[in-house]
């Protein structure tokens, strides 16, 4: 990386690191927790999505899973968070593995619906079977995480999830430079030529499912530990699909990408909060225009916005315009 | 790496902004309500803040509190409670924020719950009615009869009513279910089991045809619909349309005007519990009526919700509180933790060691398109 | 033996609510290889502008102010993709998606803002008649719906079949390239499947209104996804596999209610659409690109 390049990172990471020693206030602290919770979401969808092509409209649902695996070993095991960290991780990880072997003969739009059956299948589990999960009324109470017997608080949560969120941006770049990322991008861009060249596509298909559901499990053991509090409706399509948005509006497939849609899309809604009714129609105004500006260029979106308002005012203004657009 | 420098830098500023913001006017006391205002199930959380507007307009036309007037904050939650969560921390951390009434959705309550005991914020819930509420924390009361208290005794009065073949349609989630598990043991603390037992998905199910098939053939006399009104409209159009016409209990859910607007003719019959119903001849309830229909008929409102009065007398509390200990929240936390016989219009509100309620049902029949007092002896 | 005929015309009811909607899906699709997750939602319109605009507001009669509102709900269909989706003609096909759902929340929110949350009340426009037969019960709406649903769906096929435009559709889904120079306009063709495919998920909400008494802003998603599902299963752009895969769902559903359990029946009637994929990848059909013309 050039010097410039370090310089960039070096002051994001101080900003990202600085955050909870210079913000007190406990709100902010909980948007900043919750964002970098949708960056490491997203990151991780980014390599079943990005990399490898795949679409999974089910990663809320492994965000469940490993909320859920954390919240049963805490409250009924009584483990201690950092192996539920892991223990979140592995359990989402195998459910992916489930989901990641039909994604060998099914694809595209067909394996979506694969993917959002399987994500109903476990809801109405979380919701129906209530000996294990306490169904749809939750389970409350989950001993939130401790360091040396002190509460790990805002600010502890706020770096464990820095943590969680740097690693998967970690392995999305590892893999995305190594041998295995361009055995994805191959599968991504032409599966069958992929095959006929020799690639084993079903094995990195299914790795891929692996790795992206062990990252969101995580994130669920990390969540229930933090809100202290799990239940179905906390891990619905709408949000799978929320961060399906965030990956493809930042830019599906890059590193930075799903971080920028994450952004956008955990922070509107809090930052529209004054709209009240219209907050929700604002946000999906800001996906069209973002998208359609992405494709276009916003250099094009001004020009062609100002072209219109033109034609519709009179001359003085339209002048005006011009000579800004 | 310019989007990176972008991004931190967008965010560090709308960090300075953000906790620039909330810097409205301190001379009021603000009370906050925090309820699903938009999305599948937005329409309780209208009437719940009307109910609460109108005990603050009623305050206010007095003179405040001690000079001071009462500002409600709404905010919503969309019945998520990663919303709730969010809501939660934002009222927390917002020092002019003196009380909360908030959630209407148990999970969104249960999940709010921790933030608020951890911030010292006291919050009554209007219409959360999980059992698990009880044991939220010290910070968290409630004016809704937990389900426990509700469905014990809807089916005790089914029982009593001659109904032995008895069904429980329920909502599969935490309302529902709750519901349908204290059914079932209330059922066999009778000697009895339910005859049939179907579970829905709430704001997705809307079509009843196999429950009403399956109880029509298991020859159920008596239903317990542990639903909102949506689905019991639904249900009793659907079942009268496949010609099965069952005694229809719909406890709490059930008391809601539109039912009949949603069900019409199919609507007759149908018996609901409540704590507050409109013709009820006790002069808090008929004042509270002439207030909201005199405040709200400019809106095209003409029926008085259930919804309202709990919210109203939840406000009504916190403002006694406010008036009796001060206006911080410790004060008002002190005052709750000791509230007993408060004239409410649902009823005389205690709260329990646990901030829980047990405000006494009544049973109500549609008859005519209306609501009217109902006696099982009657039958 | 009348309870599993009961499930079925119940099943079979809802069958064809979403095969109609799943219409809409596999209409767009076949054109635009993309799907339109506003569909739903614009369906949602077309019910609203139905019972609240022209009959509510306007007070005309219901049966003109359905025509009119199937009228209007393919007009904003072929607008919205005109707006929206033009624009992203050459974009990768995500891209598409994200607009769509940006779309879809712009309704849904618009409908609870200008409407209201509450659910809004249909009025009974058709009369509460009971037929028995076999040990079953079926109403009057039961065969209103099954009829006009028939109607439609065989009105489509002859129009795919029969017509110019039918075979221009055929060609522009099977290649659009390839269409573009022989000479049809695949613009026009393309607005021509929004509105219709719009038209169609009117009928559907518009149904739904009248059998159920009621709408609400969000049932465009409710509705959305299992048409959606039942749309790929039977074959994405494939017209008479989306007629099938909303038949199939149906029952499915309403079976798979009946005799496992009412709790899971979403869970199961998705779980056997997937096995079905697993068996079929390219849904019961087959689906566009690997040709229309199955049957």
């Amino acid at each position: 990386m050039t010097s410039k390049r370090w310089q960039a990172t070096a002051l994001a990471a101080a900003g990202l690191l600085g955050v909870p020693l210079v913000v007190g206030n406990p709100y902010i602290l909980h948007v900043g927790i919750f964002l970098l919770m949708y960056v490491a979401l997203s990151s991780s969808l980014n390599i079943v999505l990005g990399l490898a092509g795949q679409p999974s409209l089910a990663h809320a649902t492994f965000l469940g899973v490993g909320a859920y695996a954390a919240a049963l070993a805490a409250l009924r095991l009584h483990w201690p968070y950092w192996v539920n960290l892991g223990f979140g991780g592995v359990t989402a990880a195998l459910l992916g593995l489930i989901v990641g072997l039909p994604s060998v003969r099914v694809r595209g739009h067909h394996l979506a619906i694969v993917t959002i059956g399987f994500a109903q299948i476990v809801r109405l589990i979380e919701i129906n079977w209530d000996r294990l999960t306490s169904g749809p009324m939750g389970l409350p109470g989950i001993p939130t995480a401790t360091i040396a017997s002190r509460p790990f608080g805002r600010i502890g949560f706020y770096y464990l999830f820095l943590l969680i969120a740097g690693a998967t941006l970690f392995v999305v770049n590892r893999i995305s430079r190594s041998r295995i990322g361009r055995a994805l991008a191959a599968v991504r861009d032409d599966e069958m030529a992929a095959e006929a060249l020799g690639v084993d596509t079903r094995y990195y298909k299914v790795y891929a499912f692996v790795i992206s559901t062990f990252w969101a499990g995580v994130c669920g053991a990390a969540y229930a530990h933090y809100m202290t509090f799990v239940s179905p409706d906390s891990f619905t399509q709408a949000d799978s699909t929320t961060i399906l948005c965030m990956v493809i509006l930042g830019g599906s497939g890059t590193l930075f990408g799903p971080v920028i849609g994450a952004s956008v899309l955990a922070l509107a809604p809090e930052l529209l909060r004054f709209a009240s009714g219209y907050r929700y129609m604002l946000v999906g105004l800001v996906m069209v225009v973002a998208v359609i500006a992405r494709q276009s260029g916003f250099d094009r979106l001004w020009k062609r916005t100002a072209a219109m308002l033109g034609r519709l005012l009179p001359f003085g203004l339209r002048g005006r315009l011009h000579r800004n657009g | 790496m310019k989007q990176v420098r972008v991004v931190v830098v967008v965010g560090l500023i709308l960090m300075v902004a953000l906790s620039a913001c909330s810097r409205g006017s301190t001379k009021t006391l603000k009370i906050a309500y925090v309820g699903p205002l938009s999305g599948a199930v937005a329409g309780i959380g209208q009437r719940s803040l009307r109910g609460i507007r109108l005990a603050a307009d009623e305050i206010n036309a007095a003179g405040g509190i001690n000079g001071r007037l009462i500002e409600i904050v709404p905010y919503d939650d969309r019945a998520d409670p990663k919303e709730a969560a969010s809501v939660a921390n934002l009222l927390a951390s917002n020092a002019e924020i003196l009380a909360v009434i908030g959630h209407n959705n148990s999970s969104c309550t249960l999940a709010a719950a921790p933030i608020y005991n951890a911030a010292k914020l006291p919050d009554i819930s209007s219409d959360s009615s999980s059992p698990k509420i009880t044991d939220a924390g010290p910070y968290i009361f409630r004016v809704r009869n937990s389900d426990t208290y509700t469905v014990a005794y809807n089916v005790e009065k089914m029982w009593e009513a001659g109904y032995r073949k008895i069904g429980i349609l329920y909502e599969n989630n935490d309302f529902g279910r709750g519901g349908f598990e204290v059914g079932t043991a209330t059922l066999k603390s009778l000697g009895s089991a339910p005859a049939a037992a179907e579970a829905f998905l709430l704001g997705e199910t809307k079509d009843f045809s196999t429950a009403i098939t399956n109880s029509k053939k298991a020859g159920v006399e008596a239903i317990l619909l542990y639903g909102n009104q949506t689905e019991i409209a639904l249900f009793v159009k659907q079942a009268h349309l496949m010609d099965y016409k069952p005694s229809v209990w719909g406890a709490t859910g059930g008391f809601n005007p539109e039912i009949v607007l949603l069900a019409g003719p199919d609507a007759e019959g149908i018996i609901a519990s409540t704590v507050f119903y409109p013709e009820d001849p006790r002069p808090e309830v008929q004042n509270y009526v002439k207030k909201f229909l005199a405040k709200y008929k400019s809106e095209g409102i003409t029926e008085v919700d259930t919804f309202g009065p709990t919210a109203y007398d939840a406000l009504r509390i916190h403002a006694e509180a406010i008036k009796k200990n001060g206006a911080t929240r410790e004060g008002i936390n002190k005052y709750l933790t000791t509230l007993k016989d408060f004239p409410g219009v649902i009823g005389t509100i205690t709260f329990d060691q646990n901030g829980d309620v047990q405000i006494p049902l009544k049973l109500l029949i549609i008859k005519g398109g209306q609501f009217v007092p109902w006696d099982v002896t009657k039958k | 033996m009348s309870t599993v005929l009961q499930h079925t015309i119940n099943g079979l009811t809802l069958g064809t609510i979403y095969a109609l909607m799943a219409l809409g899906y596999s209409m767009v699709y076949g054109v635009l290889y993309f799907i339109n997750f506003a569909h739903g939602d614009v369906a949602m319109v077309g019910a609203y502008l139905w019972v609240v605009v022209l009959m509510g507001k306007m007070g005309l009669p219901s049966g003109l102010a359905i025509l009119l509102s199937l009228i209007l709900t393919a007009f904003i269909g072929i607008m919205i993709d005109r707006i929206v989706y033009v624009p992203l003609r050459r974009a990768p096909r995500l891209a598409m998606i994200i607009s769509s759902l940006g779309v879809s929340m712009i309704l849904s929110t618009g409908a609870e803002v200008v409407f209201g949350v509450f659910q809004q009340p249909v009025p009974a426009i058709i009369p509460n008649k009971i037929f028995r037969f076999g040990g079953a019960v079926m109403n009057l709406h039961h065969l209103i719906i099954l009829l006009v649903s028939l109607v439609l769906m065989v009105g489509l096929q002859l129009l795919v079949y029969r017509t110019k435009m039918g075979v221009a559709l055929r060609a522009v889904s099977f290649s659009r390239e390839t269409a573009g120079v022989m000479g049809i306009d695949t613009d026009k063709v393309t607005s021509f499947a929004f509105g219709l495919g719009s038209l169609l998920g009117a009928v559907a909400a518009i149904m739904v209104g009248i059998y159920y008494g009621s709408i609400y802003p969000t049932m465009g998603a409710t509705i959305g996804i299992k048409a959606f599902t039942a749309a790929v299963v039977g074959g994405i752009g494939n017209i008479p596999g989306a007629m099938l895969g909303g038949l199939l769902l149906g029952v499915l559903e309403s079976l798979a209610g009946a005799y496992i359990s009412s709790g899971y029946r979403n869970a199961i009637a998705f779980s056997a659409l997937v096995i079905v994929l697993l068996f079929r990848p390219f849904g019961l059909l087959g689906s566009t690109g690997r040709g229309v013309d199955r049957a």
